[in-house]
Formats: structure tokens, C-alpha cells, sequence
């Protein structure tokens, strides 16, 4: 059978907003265990919002499912002293994905100001 | 142990909401996590904000994990297969364009759909029809009661005198009745009698069947007692053809027979209880006028009484019946009472036979439509790998195989639906034709609860099947076509060679038997009485005593007396010598029945005086030959020619099973005749009977050619004159017609050879499809073939060996198979011509399968090199 056509980013919106979290707070090219995604979605709101570890697996659980994320065993710097952890690493779809759901969150945020909800942030 | 090992086991016990595989893959990482915030908890914020920590961490995990079951369960193989395989409204317009497309698959799927769904349909129609509960209010409630015969194993309905006692006795039982035919005439206004049948009915019968009438009122009690005026009660059709719908007849006074009735109600529209009755009159038993086990026939019906059932109702019988017995041994002895559903009497058949006939035939009738189902699977095969590069493009451009299959399902399904409501339609118009047939043309009572209109059940049991047969001719061919190792080309795998194998096989087995029965199918309908059968009045009389005595033989002379009766004679059966019998001939060493239908009847010394029928050889019967001691009979020239060869039949001695030598002393020219073979009915055997010790027989008037056309009025004052035990039925002008002879037999018959022929037809489409096939596949080797020269004879051979050994090993199966049919059936399957005939039929289906590969075999040679590479 021929290789499948990539899928779209867009079959993928509305994220839940767990997983779009943890897609802002994953930087690019770097890996990192759970623990670490926990803490990096925490400065996210700089300590205002966490997001706890059911909430966090389950969503990197879909994640993998879906591709926005891969999975790697931990690199020989790892000095935690614990059970073998697993690194995680956002995948050029997931930031696509991302992306996304960043574009059509602005559209909404447009639509807010447009009907005076709300003001235009300042840049 | 320590706060945080505590917090981390409790931890553990909420990730149980998670489901086993998550927890498998995350579980120690969760832990592990949870492990560390709780640990910098507790050194940022203290053991209150670590315990609160732990609380929302493990409702956290509850919620999660139930979450997650839910998004695994959403996301499951099953329903990404469901959410994959809906049909969508491109697939239907898709399926509706290659019907257009491939005309020749399409015309030969339709017309093996449409004969398969016909017959299946018309079948389990009947099997639905033929034992359903009654249409009346709490009609599964309404039950037959009779007197089983243990040593004849029979019904015995002469129970008068326990129809009496159970109408006394049975408490489980309620308005307990019976009924009997009567025939007779009708007279309206003065004016010439009709012949009717009216049922002589209990007035229970009417409080059984809880309809009321549409004028005026049904029969009471009060008219079943003697003195009573006479009543009668008419139907709704007899209503409307002979008193004009007239609400005034309530009333009116008609002669029936000798005596004049008062009609006092009319009964609705479709009311035909006890079968399909339009008269009605009261029955009045006297069980002082006939011995203990006489009298008439009667079929005892009644109501289960409230909270009883039949095994009940069985029960109280069961345990009055032994009581009769114990009381009338010499009547009651062997004689059991038994309750029954109402229907089943009516049926004639046992009651565990019945369940499983019907199963049987609905499952034969079923697997018939799966067959055919996989003959046009075998085309469809053909059709979707010729289409391979179409399913790459779906697969390309992202259609999973559950897709793929999904479709190729939806136009197998379109294939089929068209086809399988012109079935569904015929199998009612059919139906309705034998209702007609039976009712109108063959005067044969349809009974009142036979529905002919579409049931849901048989709608629901066609869809069944239809969507089973897309699934065998739509989803298996996919399921070919996209398996992996397919690529990059599609090969028909041994199922597919085996399928075309066995069909070729089919087709040329079971087609003699077919073109054999459907030959017979136009021979039968080509024989005609050898004398002028509207010349005859015929009709069946019977006695309520336990024997005519003289009463049969006083009918036959006072018949012989009237002006307008040229001959008088009758016919009856005697138990070991009449009917279908096996028979020996002296001096022939294979019994003759082995291959000869021979059929023996009882007659009068005049019988063939009266059919004209001339003795050709020795003499007929003569009045001594009906002497007990008498050995003569006679036969007629169809036993000469295919039971003696056509030798001398004058003194040649015959036995019926084990009995005693029969000598025959004369050959009579048949009753029958056949345009297309003179001979070909069945071989009689004529004996001698004398009227005195018979109990029923086949009266036979010849009348005169001015005589009056009503003289069966007659046939039946004169049997009323002299014994008013005597009882005529079947009162009718002429023999009973051909056609009606086992008349259900032989419509599986014919169904059966459409069948066979239908088979025969996809024998042929199957060899034109692998051939295409197979073209279509070798299309560039054929094309390198030609390019480096190969002659178009050497090309022909490539092209067609494959093809040519599947027909080759169908044939020689079949010829194997058709040979153990025959050796089986002893030869009646061939008509004992086995060695021309399969012969014969394997060159036929030869030759048809060499015509349909042609058309593929011209277009492979007609390849192109530059093409057929040029293509691929």
C-alpha cells in the first residue's frame, strides 16, 4: 500500500487545553521528563496555574497517540536517581498543531475585540 | 512508613481509575512525579499544603483516569472501524455509476439476485403462512381436538359420540364444537340451484370465533335443537355475488337442498371460519342414530378455557380418553384424544415434523441465496482487480482498507438492493397467482387465515439475506483486493479457483436432473383425459357407517336408470393393493417399480365401459372377478410397454409385495394420452371390486350429450334416497385436472430447475470474468510475448490454460458428481441414459465456456506490445 499524505493540524482543533499547554510550555528541540513539562507549564503562567500529574499524563498520553509528541529513553546526563524516566520531546506536528490552535485562538481574541469585550493588548 | 511513601501508595490506589494498559506505560513515571511536587510541596508550603496537594492530586487521577477509559474506549479498534466504514452518499452514486459501467456483470448479478430472492421469499412467505396464529381475537387460543388412531397411526374423526361426551366432560376446554362439509344446492327466488359447500357448524363455533356479523345475527344454540326452524348464516363474498349485497336479505328464505331456510345474518368480509366457508348452518348431532365410531367426519375445535393451557387441556383428555377406552374397548382401544393448535389438523401433518420442514426448507431456501451470492462474488472479484490502480489512488490519498472494503460493500449493496426488491415483488405476485390458481380455477379452499400480503418478517428475512449477500459479494473480493502482499498486483487465490471450479461442477451435475424435470414439467402439462371430460359428473362418496353394504351398489343402478346417464361406474382403493405399490413381475428379475411409476386402483366391472376405454388384448372385467378368490386384473398399455418391454402381457402372473399372483387377463388402452409420447403416463393395474365392502370410492357418470348440465343435483338426491348415510364431496364436472397432482411438489420442481439453469448461466458469466481476469493481468507479459514474436496460437495458450484447466476439472467433477447422483437415485436422475447424457451436458457447458472466453481470448491477442507496456 502506497505512504499515507501527512495529516492535517487542523483535524486535530479544538485541543484540550491541557494539551495546548503542554505544547506551549515544551521548548523546540529539547526533550523533557514529566516532571520537568509539569514545572515548564507552571512558569507558563509564572506559578498562577499548575497542571497536576493525571491531568498531565493523560494528556501526554493522547499526545503520543496522536503524534505530537515522541517518546526517548533518558540521555546519560539524567542524574535523578529514580526509575528510568522517559523524556519527551514536541514533534514538528505538534508545534504545528500548535500553531494552529494559536491562529484560531487569535481569531477569537479578534472577535472579542472587535465587539469590545475586551481591548487590544498592548504590544 | 513515611508521609511521602504514604501519599505515593494512595497516589497509586487513584491511578486505578486509569485504565491497565496507561498505567502500564505511565504509572511509575506518575508516581514518580507526583513523588517530586509533593516533596517540594511540602518544603515551599508545609505539610497542610502537601496533604491538600495530595487530595487534589488524587482527584486529579480519579477524573483523569476515568477520562482516559472513556477517550480509549471512544478510540477503539471497533469504533475507528465503525467511524471508518460508514457508507457515505458518494459511495451509493459511485455504486449506481458502475452498475451503468459494467452492463454485462450488472444484467447477469440481477438476474441470479432476482431468482434466488424470488424463490427465498415466495418460501419463507409460505412456511410463515402455513402455520401462523389464527386472525381472530386470542386466535393462538383456539384449538382442535381429535382422536389419534395409535395402530393406524391416522387421525380417526368419526367421533360423533366423543365429541358429545367432551362437550359434557372437558372443563379445560371452552365452547367446545365441531363441523362437517355438506354439499349441496342453493336455490334463490325459485330460481335453479347452485352447488354449494356449507358447513354444518356447532353455533360455539361463532362464540370461538368472536366476530360479530355485519347484519342481523350468527347461529345460537336454540337452532341446534330439533324442531328448530331451519336457519342458515351466509358470508360476506357469497353475500356480495349472489344477493347483490342486498341489507335486506335477513329474512329471505333460499332452498337449500330439499328444504327451505331462513337467512337470519350475514358475516363480514374476510370471515371464512372454520377454513373458508361462506354458509353456515347448525349441526345437530345424534348420537343414538349411528354406532359407537360412525357417522360422520368432524373436526371438534374449541377455545382454551381462561388460565389453561394445552398441556392442560391434553392432560384432561388424556385421562378421559382412557376412561372411553376402559369403557369401549372394541371402539376406543387403540384411539387417543389429543389437543392440537388449531391449524395443525388442517395441515395433515405430525407436529414435530412440521417445525422442522419448515426449518429445513427456510435454511435450504436460504444457503440457495448465499450460493448464488458467491457465484456473483466471483464475477465482482474479477471486476475489482481489474480495478487495482483505482484502489491505489483511494489509498493514497488516505482511505484506510476499512474504507476501501466499506465501499466496494456499499456497491455490492446497490448491486443487490434493485434485484432483491423485484424479487421481494415477485414472490407476492406469485403467491397471488397460486391463490388464484388453487381458488378460482382449481376450486380448491384456501383457508381463511392465509395472508398473502407482505409480512414484515418476510421484508425483515429478505433484507437479512440481501445485506448478507453484499457482504459475500462486496467485502470478501476486497478484503482480496487490499490485502497487503497483494502488491503490486492482484492474483486469484485458491478460494476464488475453487469457487469457479465447484460451480462449474454444479452446473453440469445437477442440469440433467433439471432439463429432466423441466421436460417432464411439459410432458405432464400436455396430457389429456382419452375421452371428453365434460361429458362426466365426478365426486367422492363416502358412508358414515363402517361400510356401503348395498347402498353404493343401489346408487349405481338407479344412476344406470336415469335418462340422462350413459354409464355409471366408481373406483376405489383396497389397503395393500392400491395406490403407488412396488410390484413384482414373474419372470422379470429387478422389481418393477425400480424404475416405472405403477399405479394400481380398485374399479368397477364398468369402469372402462364408461370412460370408453377399449380392451385391446384378453378381456375386462367381469362381475366374478370381484370374487375374494378372484386373481384377474387388467392393465393398460403404458404397464405393457414400460414394465413387460411390450412382450405379451396375456397370462403373465404379478404380486404386490408379498401377497398373492395376480394374473392378467386383459390390456385396456390408456385413460390418458400425451401428444409428444403416446405412452408416457403412468402404468395402471385395474383389479375388481365389489361396492359392498368399500367405504369410500370415486363415483364416475357419463351423461349423456343432452343432458342437464346441473345432474350433480341429481347424483346427490339419489344418494340421499337411498341412504341418508352416504355423503358426497368433491362434486365436480370432469377428472380432477392434471394439474392439480401434487401440484406443491412440482413447483419446487420447476423452482428448482430455474435454479439449476440460473447456475448454469453463472457457470458461464464465471469463465468470460476469469477470463477477462486473467487477460487483464498478463496484459504486458502478453504484450512481451507478442514483441519477441510468439505466434498468436502460442499467445492463446498463455491466455488461456489457466482458464482452460478450471473448466477441465469443473467438468470432470461434475461428470463424477452427476454419476454418483444417478448410481444413487438408480438411474432416475439421468433417466437411465447416464452415459449419453452427462456426456452431452459437460460438451455443452464446454462448448458455452469456450464461447465466453473468446471475447477476452480476441482482445489479448489483439494486444499491442507498445501498449500493454507502454500501460503499465
Amino acid at each position: 500500500m502506497p505512504a499515507r499524505r501527512p495529516r492535517d493540524p487542523a483535524a486535530l482543533l479544538p485541543l484540550k487545553q491541557s494539551i495546548y499547554r503542554v505544547l506551549l510550555a515544551m521548548p523546540d528541540g529539547e526533550a523533557l521528563h514529566g516532571y520537568a513539562i509539569m514545572q515548564a507549564v507552571s512558569e507558563l503562567s509564572e506559578g498562577r496555574e499548575t497542571i497536576l500529574p493525571g491531568t498531565l499524563y493523560a494528556a501526554l498520553a493522547r499526545m503520543v497517540d496522536e503524534g505530537l509528541v515522541e517518546t526517548q529513553d533518558a540521555p546519560d546526563d539524567d542524574a535523578s536517581g529514580g526509575p528510568a524516566r522517559r523524556y519527551y520531546r514536541r514533534t514538528s506536528f505538534g508545534r504545528d498543531v500548535a500553531r494552529a490552535e494559536s491562529e484560531r485562538l487569535r481569531a477569537l481574541l479578534d472577535i472579542a475585540v472587535a465587539r469590545k469585550i475586551i481591548s487590544r493588548p498592548r504590544k | 512508613m513515611n508521609g511521602t511513601r504514604m501519599a505515593a501508595r494512595v497516589y497509586g490506589l487513584a491511578l486505578r481509575a486509569f485504565p491497565s494498559m496507561h498505567r502500564a506505560a505511565y504509572g511509575a513515571e506518575m508516581i514518580d512525579t507526583f513523588q517530586c511536587e509533593l516533596t517540594a510541596q511540602r518544603r515551599a508550603h508545609g505539610r497542610r499544603r502537601a496533604l491538600r496537594f495530595t487530595l487534589t492530586a488524587c482527584l486529579d487521577a480519579i477524573s483523569s483516569g476515568l477520562g482516559e477509559r472513556r477517550r480509549r474506549r471512544a478510540g477503539g479498534v471497533f469504533n475507528r472501524l465503525i467511524s471508518q466504514c460508514r457508507v457515505c452518499w458518494p459511495d451509493i452514486k459511485l455504486s449506481a455509476r458502475l452498475l451503468f459501467k459494467y452492463p454485462g456483470l450488472t444484467l447477469v448479478a440481477s438476474l441470479g439476485i432476482t431468482v434466488a430472492v424470488t424463490i427465498a421469499a415466495a418460501f419463507f412467505s409460505f412456511t410463515a403462512a402455513i402455520d401462523p396464529a389464527l386472525p381472530l381475537e386470542e386466535g393462538h387460543r383456539v384449538v382442535a381436538v381429535e382422536n389419534w388412531d395409535v395402530a393406524g397411526n391416522n387421525e380417526d374423526r368419526r367421533s360423533l359420540h366423543d365429541f358429545v361426551a367432551w362437550r359434557q366432560e372437558v372443563k379445560s376446554i371452552a365452547d367446545i364444537g365441531a363441523f362437517h362439509d355438506v354439499q349441496t344446492g342453493l336455490a334463490i327466488a325459485g330460481g335453479e340451484p347452485a352447488a354449494i359447500e356449507i358447513a354444518a357448524m356447532s353455533a360455539s363455533g361463532f362464540r370461538v370465533a368472536r366476530v360479530a356479523p355485519l347484519l342481523g345475527r350468527y347461529l345460537v344454540d336454540d337452532d341446534e335443537r330439533d324442531g328448530a326452524p331451519p336457519v342458515l348464516v351466509i358470508g360476506h363474498e357469497a353475500w356480495r355475488s349472489r344477493f347483490a349485497q342486498d341489507r335486506s336479505v335477513v329474512g329471505q328464505q333460499v332452498r337449500v337442498g330439499q328444504t327451505v331456510h331462513t337467512i337470519v345474518g350475514v358475516m363480514p368480509e374476510r370471515f371464512g371460519f372454520p377454513v373458508d366457508h361462506q354458509y353456515w348452518i347448525p349441526f345437530r348431532p345424534d348420537p343414538l342414530a349411528v354406532p359407537r365410531g360412525t357417522g360422520p367426519e368432524l373436526f371438534v375445535f374449541g377455545r382454551l378455557a381462561p388460565g389453561a393451557a394445552i398441556e392442560t387441556a391434553q392432560a384432561e383428555l388424556s385421562i378421559i380418553g382412557r376412561r372411553t377406552a376402559a369403557a369401549f374397548p372394541a371402539t376406543h382401544a387403540q384411539l387417543k384424544p389429543q389437543v392440537l393448535q388449531y391449524t395443525r389438523p388442517l395441515l395433515d401433518v405430525q407436529e414435530g415434523n412440521l417445525e422442522w420442514g419448515l426449518l429445513g426448507m427456510r435454511v435450504v431456501m436460504s444457503l440457495l441465496l448465499i450460493a448464488v451470492a458467491f457465484n456473483v462474488a466471483i464475477l465482482v472479484y474479477a471486476r475489482t482487480a481489474l480495478r487495482r490502480g483505482e484502489i491505489a489512488v483511494r489509498t493514497a490519498l488516505g482511505a484506510s482498507r476499512g474504507r476501501i472494503v466499506t465501499q466496494l460493500f456499499a456497491e455490492a449493496l446497490v448491486l443487490a438492493i434493485g434485484p432483491a426488491l423485484v424479487g421481494l415483488w415477485l414472490s407476492q405476485a406469485a403467491w397471488q397467482f397460486g391463490n388464484e390458481l388453487m381458488e378460482l380455477d382449481l376450486g380448491m379452499d384456501v383457508p381463511f387465515w392465509t395472508d398473502y400480503s407482505l409480512r414484515p418478517s418476510t421484508a425483515l428475512y429478505t433484507g437479512a439475506m440481501v445485506v448478507l449477500a453484499a457482504a459475500i459479494i462486496g467485502v470478501l473480493p476486497a478484503l482480496q483486493a487490499t490485502r497487503r502482499r497483494n502488491a503490486p498486483g492482484i492474483r486469484p487465490g485458491r478460494m476464488w479457483t475453487t469457487l469457479v471450479v465447484a460451480q462449474v461442477a454444479l452446473a453440469v451435475a445437477l442440469l440433467p436432473a433439471a432439463v429432466k424435470n423441466g421436460l417432464n414439467e411439459i410432458r405432464t402439462s400436455l396430457t389429456q383425459p382419452a375421452f371428453d371430460p365434460d361429458r362426466f359428473v365426478w365426486a367422492r362418496i363416502t358412508t358414515d357407517r363402517n361400510e356401503f353394504g348395498d347402498s353404493l351398489g343401489e346408487v349405481m343402478r338407479r344412476l344406470e336408470a336415469e335418462a340422462d346417464v350413459a354409464g355409471a361406474t366408481f373406483s376405489s382403493g383396497v389397503r395393500g393393493r392400491s395406490g403407488r405399490l412396488p410390484l413384482e413381475v414373474e419372470g422379470l428379475t429387478a422389481p418393477a417399480q425400480s424404475n416405472h411409476e405403477t399405479v394400481s386402483v380398485g374399479v368397477d366391472r364398468r369402469y372402462f365401459d364408461v370412460y370408453g376405454a377399449r380392451v385391446g388384448a384378453g378381456r375386462g372385467l367381469e362381475a366374478q372377478d370381484s370374487d375374494a378368490a378372484s386373481r384377474a386384473i387388467v392393465v393398460n398399455r403404458s404397464f405393457v410397454r414400460k414394465v413387460l418391454g411390450g412382450e405379451n402381457a396375456l397370462g403373465r402372473r404379478v404380486r404386490f409385495t408379498s401377497g398373492p399372483w395376480y394374473e392378467i387377463v386383459g390390456v385396456v388402452d390408456n385413460l390418458r394420452t400425451n401428444p409428444i409420447d403416446a405412452d408416457d403416463i403412468p402404468a395402471n393395474v385395474f383389479f375388481a371390486v365389489a361396492p359392498r365392502h368399500q367405504r369410500a370410492a370415486g363415483v364416475a357418470v357419463r351423461l349423456r350429450a343432452d343432458a342437464s348440465p346441473l345432474f350433480g343435483e341429481r347424483l346427490r338426491d339419489i344418494a340421499a334416497g337411498v341412504d341418508p348415510a352416504l355423503r358426497l364431496d368433491d362434486l365436480r364436472i370432469g377428472m380432477p385436472s392434471v394439474l392439480e397432482d401434487q401440484l406443491a411438489v412440482r413447483l419446487v420442481g420447476v423452482a428448482l430447475s430455474v435454479v439449476v439453469l440460473t447456475v448454469f448461466v453463472f457457470s458461464a458469466a464465471g469463465v468470460y470474468a476469469l477470463m477477462s481476469f486473467t487477460v487483464a493481468q498478463r496484459r504486458r507479459e502478453i504484450g512481451i510475448r507478442a514483441a519477441l514474436g510468439a505466434s498468436p496460437r502460442r499467445l492463446l495458450m498463455v491466455i488461456s490454460s489457466r482458464v482452460a484447466w478450471q473448466l477441465g476439472a469443473g467438468l470432470a467433477a461434475g461428470m463424477a458428481i452427476g454419476v454418483a447422483i444417478d448410481v444413487a437415485t438408480g438411474g432416475a436422475a439421468e433417466g437411465g441414459l447416464r452415459a449419453i447424457v452427462l456426456p452431452a451436458i459437460a460438451l455443452t457447458m464446454a462448448i458455452v465456456g469456450g464461447l465466453a472466453a473468446i471475447g477476452p481470448a480476441r482482445r489479448g491477442l489483439a494486444t499491442q506490445p507498445t501498449d500493454a507496456l507502454r500501460t503499465e
